[in-house]
């Protein structure tokens, strides 16, 4: 009974561990903590990989086939509210969505599930903006668009080079 | 000019002579690797000289953020649309550079050396991993990028048999167009 005792907890703890994809895992650990005051939903975590949380086996709900946050200028990270992403697969399927106060799009898998490659476009007043090459394989925009541009990064995803009077931010 | 390393003055006498066997001792360990009876194999390999018309097409086709264009990537591809060799360049800038052509020609080659000696021999070219998944003939996350016939698999092949079919590699090397 007493090494039963001693030894239960460290199944349990191999046990729990072997249900976690570590690489997810991992993920999710550099992306730090939430944003305080930001509550759990659409609008938390703008400018992160939300399909490296929000994929099947990841700790995030629902999973997402893409996502990502889009924002006003290339200079600032202001995010714009009502920017239209549309996104057309390889089969010719399409997708169209609003951004929401955040600046966040998302699809879940169980509304569509695209065939990569996938062609991304954001409208926005009379702004419109191609995405040069296409998307391959990962849905979460900012597994590549991450802030500041570099060699690995060409930069936040936004809508005009120059400021514009747009609506963005959720306070 | 010769330039002789100080000795501290604190090192004692009987330390000062360990250390010289030592070195002395590994020096003479390093001297047979050095000699004529050291054996260096050399493989031949695919030429480099035309090989940045199959990098564009690579990097095109294979080279995205979000494939090979990734620093973790064995098989890793820098250019236009991915990766960027130079710290002052970013994706979707400048054209793919001749570094980065030939940091691709590297990357490739270092994949599976031997077997690709004998492709460059006259072997088989599925006898390579890289054109078995260019093809989707073994799995592969990306799916088949240059199926068998089609302009990307001829321009990587006939680079690999020693004839550059630069019509095939131009061609490969157009962006996909949305449907």
């Amino acid at each position: 009974m007493n090494r039963l005792a001693r030894t239960l907890p460290l199944l349990l703890a191999l046990a729990s561990s072997a249900c976690t994809d570590p690489t997810i895992a991992k993920e999710e650990d550099e992306l730090g903590p939430e944003v305080a005051g930001v509550p759990r939903g659409p609008t938390h975590r703008a400018g992160q990989p939300c399909v490296h949380c929000h994929q099947s086996g990841g700790p995030g709900s629902p999973s997402f086939s893409i996502g990502g946050t889009i924002y006003q200028d290339a200079q600032r990270e202001l995010p714009i509210e009502g920017a239209r992403v549309t996104l057309v697969d390889s089969n010719g399927d399409s997708w169209s969505l609003l951004t929401n106060c955040a600046g966040n799009f998302y699809i879940t898998e169980s509304d569509w599930q695209p065939q990569f490659p996938v062609w991304a476009s954001v409208h926005w007043s009379d702004i419109h903006v191609e995405m040069e090459s296409p998307i391959y394989r990962d849905g979460a925009c900012a597994g590549c668009h991450t802030s500041p541009a570099g060699p690995a990064s060409p930069g936040h995803v936004y809508v005009s080079e120059t400021p514009i009077a747009a609506r963005g931010g959720c306070r | 000019m010769t330039r002789w390393l100080p000795v501290p003055r604190s090192l004692p006498t009987s330390r000062l002579l360990l250390v010289c066997a030592l070195s002395l001792g590994s020096l003479a360990l390093t001297l047979p690797g050095c000699g004529p009876d050291s054996v260096v194999e050399t493989s031949k390999m695919p030429d480099e000289a035309d090989f940045a018309a199959v990098s564009e097409a690579l990097g095109v086709r294979c080279g995205s953020l979000d494939c090979h264009g990734m620093a973790e990537r064995n098989f890793r591809l820098y250019g236009r649309y991915g990766l960027r060799w130079s710290d002052t360049d970013v994706p979707g800038g400048s054209e793919t550079s001749g570094d980065e052509h030939h940091e691709n020609y590297l990357s490739l080659i270092s994949l599976e050396p031997e077997a690709l000696a004998q492709v460059t021999e006259g072997a088989p070219v599925t006898r390579l991993t890289l054109v078995r998944k260019a093809r989707g003939a073994e799995v592969h996350k990306g799916g088949s990028p240059f199926p068998k016939g089609t302009a990307g698999d001829s321009c990587l092949v006939s680079w690999l048999e020693g004839q550059v079919d630069h019509a095939s590699c131009s061609q490969a090397a157009q962006l996909l167009q949305r449907p």
